[in-house]
C-alpha cells in the first residue's frame, strides 16, 4: 500500500494530523510522522534524518507521499530524499497539497488505489475542493486518466479474441493486472472509436464495449511499462485464461430457443433447466427512497461513503466465500467484479465530485454516480455487457443499504416455493436456500445474467425475463415453470399439472439413466478397482456428486456451515447437517474435514485479525486449537452423526506432531464425555489428516503413526512447496502440481504412508485432472477425490490404463525436469483424454 | 594553504562565534522571521563540536562530512538543510585531502554554494544567505585569478560577504519565513546572510 509521511515543525501538529487521518482509515494506511526536533527547550523545527526514518518506516514499492508544512520542512524532506536509494527516490512524491486536507485525501485514496499519481491527484484536489467550498468555484477534478499518458509512449494493438470481449470478469482481470504495475496505462477501443480509458478503472474499461474481434490499443508509460504491456498482451491473447474458458462453456450452454407459447403459457428466457411446480413467494426489492438533505461538511459525507464501502467489501468477501462453498469458485468469482467496482476510481471520483462540488449528501451522490454508470452499461450494444448493469446496480444497492442502515430484504421461505421477483441480483440468488427454492422466475434478466449462472450452478430451474408484471401476482398463487423451454404457467389446470408432473418424472428418470452409466465403479483395464470420491461444499451437492458417479465424499468442506452468519453453528445444527449428508450417501463413506478458515475469510464471531499473509497465518487446525471450543463442538456433532454411517474425520493444515496430538486429545475427551452421557457414536471412526504443509511431509513417518489415513491437499501443498502464491498470476506456473518437486513430494508421502500401513487419498484439483490421474495411479494412490464434474472423464482414463503402464509412466515422470515435460510425457504415452472439456 | 588542523580550528572557532552571536542572530531573525536562527546555529555547531571531538576523521573530506551530517540533524531550521548541504558538497570537493591549496579552498566554497542554491533555489536579491555567499565566491575567484595570495583571497571574500550582508537590508524577502512578511521585510538585515558572513570572517581570523 502507498505510505504517507507528515513532516511538520511541530510534533503536536504532526500528531494531530495523524489523528485526523487515522480516524478515517482506521490505521489501515501506513502513516508516519516526523514532527519537531530533539531539543526539549526549542522543540520546533525539522530534521532531515528523522524525515528519512519516517519515509523508510512506511516505504513499499507502491510508493510514499510526503506532505510538509512549510519552510525547512520542504528543505528537510528534499534533503532526506538524497539519503534514500535511487529506486526509492523514484517512488516517493513530495506533495505540495495543504497538510491537513492533503493528508486526509491522500490516505483515503490510498485505501483504494495503489496508483501513486492518482493518490497524489486526490491530495492536490483537496485544495481545489477547499477553494471551491469557500469561493463557490467549480474545480475540475477529473481522474488523471489515460489521457495523461503521452502519445509517444509504448503501445500495443491487439484483437480481442474471447467470445464475450471485455465484459465483467475479463475486464476485472484486465484491470487487476494493470493495477499491479506502476506505469500509467490506457486502453482504447479502435473498432468503436472510443476515448482512451484508464486501464486501472474497471468501469472505464468495461464501458469501452470491446467485443470479440474488436481492435484495442494499450498504451503504457512508466518504468515498468514494457512488463505491463507484456502481461496485458498475454492476458488478452490467451482469451483471459481458463476462467474465461469456463464461462464460455457456461454461457454457451445449449439452451433451446424459447418455443412459441403453448396455450396459456408465458414465455421467458430459458435460464436453468428443470421443471418446478409450487406456490410463489414474492421477492420484492422495495425501491429505496434516497433522501436529499443539505450537508454541512462534505468531508463527513465522504468519510461515511468510505465506511460503507469498507463494510460492503466485507460483505462481499463473506458472500464470495459462501458462493464458493455452494456453487464453486468459478461462479463465485462474479463477486470479484463487484469488489472491483467498489474500488473503481471513475465511480469514486464521480461520487467525490457530487459530494464536494455539488454539495450532495452522500446517499444521493452515490446513487447518482451509480446511475450514471448503469446508464453507460445500458448504452452498450452488446447484450452480454448490458446485462452487467445488473451487477453495478447490485453493488450500488449494497452500499446504499449500508449508508441508510436498511437491512437487506431476504426471502425467508416457510415452505418450498417458486421465487418470483422483478429481477434478482447475484447477491439475492446466492442467499437463496436451494432446499426451499423450487424454481426462480423473474420479469427481467437474461440467461447470461449472473443470477442465471448461479441458478444453474445450484441446480434450480429458472425462467428469466417473463415480463407481464408477473411479480404482481398474489402470494401463494400456484405457478409451474419449465426452465429448459422458458415457459411459465399461472394456476395451471389439472390436466396441465398432470402433464408437467409426468414430464418432470421422465426428465428425472432420464437424468437417472445418465448417471447410472456413470455410477459404474472405476476399473483399470487390468481390472483393478479404484475409489473415486467427490469433494463437496455442502449438502446441496451430495446428490449431484452421486449422479456423477462418486462412490462417497472424500472431502466435505464444512466451511459452508460457518460462513455468512453472525454466530457459530450450534452442535445440533451441525449434527443435523452431517446426518443429512451421510444419510443421502447411504453406504458410501463421508470424510468430514474440520473447519479450515483463516484470516482471509471473515467470520464475525471468530474476530479474526487481518493478517498480511493469511496462507501462512492462523488457519486450519492452528485456528481450531487456538479456539478449542469451536473444534470441540464440531467434533461432538461429527461423532453424534456417526452411528450407522461411514463417517471419517480429518484435520487440515497440520504441521507438527504436537498439533495432531492436541487435536486427537480433544477428540478423545469428546468421546469420553459422550460415553459418560450415554450418547451413541461410532467407536471405530477413522481419523486422518491433510498432508499439505511441507513440515508434515518431512515428518510423514511420524505423522503416519498418529492417524488412520492421509489426504494430500495438492492445492496448498503445491503453493507451499513451490513458495508460490497460486492466486498470483505471475507465479502461477510455479504453483503447478505437475512440477516435478511436487510430484516427488507426493511420491514420498505415499511411500511413507504405505510403509506405515495406512492408506492415502488425494483431494486437490490434481485428482480430477485426467492427465495427472495416470501418474497418481502409478504412484500407488489409494483414493481419488475430486470435484464431481471431473468424475466421468477420470473414470474413462482409468478404464484405458493398466497398472503396469501407469507405474512405468509415473517412474519416468519423476525423472523429468519440468512440469511441461510431465504433461507431454503423459499425453504422448497415449493418455486417452486430452485436456479439452468433454 | 590550509592544513586539516587549521580547518578543524575554523570549525571549532565557528562554534564560539555562533555562541557569542546567538542573541544577535536571534534579534535579527525576530525582526523578520521566527527568532530562532541564533538558537539554530548555536545548537548546530555545539553538536558539531561534540561530534568532532568523538571522532578522528582521516581527511578533510571526512571531517566536513561529519559537520554536514550533524548540522542536518540538529540545526532544525532552514539553515540545517542549507548549511548541511553546503558542507556536504564541500566535503565531496575535499574528498581524500589532508591539506588545501588556495584553489582548493575556493573550490570548496564553490561546491558549497552550489549545494545551497540547489537546495534552497534562491536567487540573488531574494534576501537570503546566498546574497552573502555568492558575492564572496565571486570576489575569491577574482582574487585567485589575479594571483593574490591565500590571505588576500579570503579577506576579499569576507569583505564581499560583509557588503552582501548589508545589502540585504533594503531587500524584499522572497524565500524563507521572511517572505511571509512581504514589504515588512524591507529595512532589516537577513540573519542567514549574517551567519554566512560570520563563516567567512572566522576563516580570515583563523587562517589569516
Ligand atoms: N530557500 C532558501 N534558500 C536560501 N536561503 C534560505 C532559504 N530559506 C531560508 N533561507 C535562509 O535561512 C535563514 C533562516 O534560517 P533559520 O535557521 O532561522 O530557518 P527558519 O526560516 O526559521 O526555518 P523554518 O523554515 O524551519 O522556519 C534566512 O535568513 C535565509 O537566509
Ligand atoms: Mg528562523
Amino acid at each position: 500500500m502507498i505510505g504517507i509521511v507528515i513532516v511538520s515543525h511541530s510534533a503536536k501538529l504532526a500528531e494531530g494530523v495523524r489523528e485526523l487521518v487515522d480516524q478515517m482509515t482506521k490505521g489501515r494506511v501506513p502513516l508516519a510522522v516526523s514532527g519537531g526536533i530533539e531539543d526539549p527547550q526549542h522543540p520546533i523545527g525539522t530534521d532531515a534524518f528523522d524525515v528519512q526514518r519516517a519515509i523508510e518506516s512506511v516505504y513499499s514499492d507502491d510508493g510514499v507521499i510526503v506532505l510538509m508544512d512549510l519552510g525547512s520542512a520542504l528543505l528537510s524532506a528534499e534533503t532526506a530524499l538524497e539519503f534514500l536509494s535511487e529506486k526509492q527516490q523514484g517512488r516517493i512524491r513530495l506533495c505540495e497539497a495543504p497538510l491537513v486536507e492533503g493528508a486526509v485525501a491522500a490516505a483515503v485514496q490510498a485505501m483504494v488505489s495503489n496508483d501513486i499519481e492518482l493518490v497524489l491527484a486526490e491530495a492536490r484536489g483537496a485544495l481545489t475542493a477547499k477553494t471551491a467550498q469557500l469561493k463557490g468555484a467549480a474545480p475540475d477534478m477529473t481522474v488523471p486518466a489515460a489521457s495523461t499518458v503521452a502519445t509517444d509512449a509504448p503501445k500495443i494493438r491487439l484483437t480481442v479474441c474471447n467470445r464475450h470481449g471485455l465484459h465483467a470478469r475479463p475486464a476485472a482481470r484486465f484491470v487487476s493486472t494493470a493495477g499491479r504495475f506502476q506505469a500509467r496505462i490506457s486502453i482504447q477501443n479502435l473498432s468503436r472509436y472510443t476515448e482512451t480509458a484508464n486501464a486501472k478503472s474497471i468501469n472505464q474499461v468495461a464501458t469501452l464495449g470491446a467485443r470479440e474481434g474488436h481492435e484495442i490499443v494499450i498504451t503504457a508509460e512508466g518504468a515498468d511499462a514494457p512488463e505491463a504491456l507484456k502481461a496485458l498482451e498475454t492476458l488478452v491473447t490467451s482469451g483471459f485464461g481458463e476462467a474465461e474458458a469456463a464461462i464460455e462453456r457456461d454461457a454457451g450452454l445449449q439452451l433451446p430457443e424459447a418455443s412459441p407459447a403453448d396455450e396459456g403459457a408465458l414465455t421467458g428466457i430459458p435460464a436453468s433447466p428443470g421443471i418446478a411446480i409450487g406456490p410463489i413467494a414474492l421477492y420484492r426489492l422495495a425501491p429505496i427512497a434516497v433522501p436529499e438533505r443539505p450537508i454541512e461538511n462534505p468531508m463527513n459525507e465522504w468519510q461515511r461513503l468510505q465506511q460503507a464501502i469498507e463494510a460492503a467489501q466485507k460483505e462481499l468477501h463473506a458472500l464470495r466465500a459462501l458462493a464458493t462453498a455452494q456453487v464453486g469458485d468459478y461462479q463465485a468469482a462474479i463477486f470479484d467484479a463487484h469488489l472491483l467496482y467498489l474500488e473503481d476510481p471513475a465511480l469514486l471520483d464521480a461520487a467525490h465530485r457530487r459530494i464536494f462540488d455539488r454539495k450532495m449528501n452522500v446517499e444521493a451522490a452515490w446513487q447518482s454516480a451509480v446511475e450514471k454508470m448503469v446508464a453507460a452499461y445500458r448504452d452498450l450494444e452488446d447484450p452480454y455487457q448490458q446485462a452487467r448493469a445488473a451487477d453495478v446496480i447490485d453493488m450500488g444497492q449494497r452500499v446504499l443499504k449500508l449508508l441508510m442502515g436498511v437491512v437487506p430484504a431476504s426471502v425467508v421461505l416457510a415452505r418450498p416455493s417458486i421465487v418470483v421477483a422483478a429481477d434478482l441480483t447475484p447477491s439475492d440468488t446466492a442467499q437463496l436456500d436451494p432446499d426451499k427454492v423450487l424454481g426462480i422466475c423473474t420479469e427481467f434478466g437474461s440467461a447470461t445474467s449472473h443470477a442465471a449462472i448461479l441458478a444453474r450452478g445450484m441446480g434450480i430451474p429458472a425462467v428469466m425475463g417473463v415480463g407481464m408484471g408477473i411479480s404482481r401476482l398474489a402470494e401463494e398463487t400456484t405457478l409451474a415453470l419449465d426452465g429448459a423451454h422458458g415457459r411459465v404457467w399461472v394456476e395451471p389446470n389439472s390436466d396441465l399439472l398432470a402433464e408437467l408432473k409426468s414430464q418432470r418424472e421422465s426428465w428425472a428418470a432420464e437424468q437417472q439413466a445418465v448417471c447410472n452409466a456413470g455410477r459404474q465403479p472405476a476399473l483399470t483395464r487390468d481390472g483393478r478397482r479404484i475409489k473415486i470420491l467427490a469433494n463437496i461444499g455442502g449438502a446441496v451437492h451430495v446428490k449431484g456428486a452421486l449422479e456423477q458417479g462418486a462412490e462417497g465424499v472424500g472431502l466435505l468442506r464444512t466451511e459452508f456451515l460457518f460462513l455468512a452468519r453472525v454466530t457459530p453453528p450450534s452442535e445440533d445444527e451441525q449434527t443435523a447437517a452431517y446426518h443429512r449428508i451421510a444419510d443421502t450417501l447411504g453406504p458410501h463413506p463421508l470424510i468430514i474435514r474440520t473447519l479450515d478458515v483463516g484470516g482471509d475469510k471473515p467470520l464475525p464471531y471468530l474476530d479474526l485479525e487481518v493478517e498480511a499473509n493469511p496462507f501462512l497465518g492462523l488457519r486450519g487446525i492452528r485456528l481450531c486449537l487456538d479456539r478449542p471450543e469451536i473444534l470441540k463442538t464440531q467434533l461432538r456433532a461429527i461423532l453424534r452423526a456417526s452411528p450407522g454411517h461411514r463417517i471419517k474425520v480429518m484435520f487440515p493444515m497440520v504441521s507438527t506432531l504436537t498439533e495432531i496430538r492436541a487435536a486427537k486429545k480433544i477428540l478423545a475427551t469428546t468421546r469420553d464425555e459422550l460415553s459418560r452421557a450415554g450418547v451413541p457414536f461410532e467407536k471405530n471412526m477413522e481419523v486422518g489428516m491433510m498432508v499439505e504443509v511441507p513440515a508434515a511431509v518431512a515428518l510423514a513417518d511420524q505423522m503416519a503413526a498418529e492417524v488412520d489415513f492421509f489426504s494430500i491437499g495438492t492445492n496448498d501443498l503445491s503453493q507451499y512447496i513451490m513458495a508460490a502464491d497460486r492466486t498470483n498470476p505471475r507465479v502461477q506456473a510455479l504453483s503447478d502440481a505437475f512440477q516435478p518437486a511436487v510430484l516427488r513430494t507426493i511420491q514420498y508421502i505415499i511411500e511413507r504412508a504405505h510403509a506405515a500401513g495406512i492408506w492415502v487419498g488425494l483431494c486437490g484439483e490434481l485428482a480430477g485432472d485426467p492427465l495427472a490421474v495416470t501418474v497418481l495411479l502409478g504412484l500407488g494412490l489409494d483414493e481419488f477425490s475430486m470435484n464431481p464434474p471431473a468424475i466421468p472423464a477420470v473414470k474413462r482414463v482409468l478404464s484405458k490404463l493398466t497398472m503396469v503402464e501407469a507405474e512405468a509412466i509415473a517412474t519416468a515422470a519423476l525423472k523429468l525436469e519440468t512440469a511441461e515435460a510431465v504433461r507431454e510425457l503423459v499425453k504422448s504415452s497415449g493418455n486417452p483424454i486430452s485436456r479439452k472439456p468433454a | 594553504m590550509v592544513s586539516q588542523k587549521k580547518l578543524r580550528a575554523w570549525i571549532e572557532v565557528l562554534q564560539k562565534v555562533y555562541a557569542e552571536n546567538r542573541q544577535y542572530l536571534i534579534d535579527l531573525d525576530s525582526a523578520i522571521g521566527d527568532a530562532d536562527h541564533g538558537i539554530n546555529m548555536d545548537r548546530g555547531f555545539t553538536n558539531v563540536q561534540a561530534d568532532l571531538s568523538k571522532t578522528d576523521p582521516p581527511d578533510i573530506g571526512a571531517m566536513l562530512k561529519t559537520v554536514a551530517m550533524t548540522l542536518i540533524r540538529t540545526v532544525g531550521g532552514a539553515a540545517g538543510p542549507l548549511y548541511g548541504t553546503f558542507f556536504l558538497r564541500a566535503s565531496t570537493a575535499c574528498a581524500g585531502k589532508t591539506e588545501l591549496q588556495a584553489a582548493d579552498v575556493v573550490a570548496m566554497f564553490e561546491a558549497g554554494l552550489a549545494g545551497v542554491l540547489q537546495r534552497g533555489k534562491a536567487e540573488l536579491n531574494d534576501k537570503t544567505m546566498v546574497d552573502a555567499l555568492s558575492p564572496a565566491l565571486v570576489a575569491m575567484k577574482r582574487a585567485l585569478g589575479n594571483g593574490s595570495d591565500f590571505r588576500q583571497i579570503i579577506q576579499q571574500g569576507a569583505a564581499a560577504a560583509e557588503e552582501g550582508m548589508k545589502n540585504t537590508i533594503p531587500m524584499l524577502a522572497k524565500k524563507g519565513r521572511a517572505s511571509y512578511l512581504g514589504e515588512r521585510s524591507i529595512g532589516h538585515q537577513d540573519p542567514g546572510a549574517t551567519s554566512s558572513y560570520l563563516l567567512l570572517k572566522t576563516a580570515v581570523d583563523v587562517w589569516g
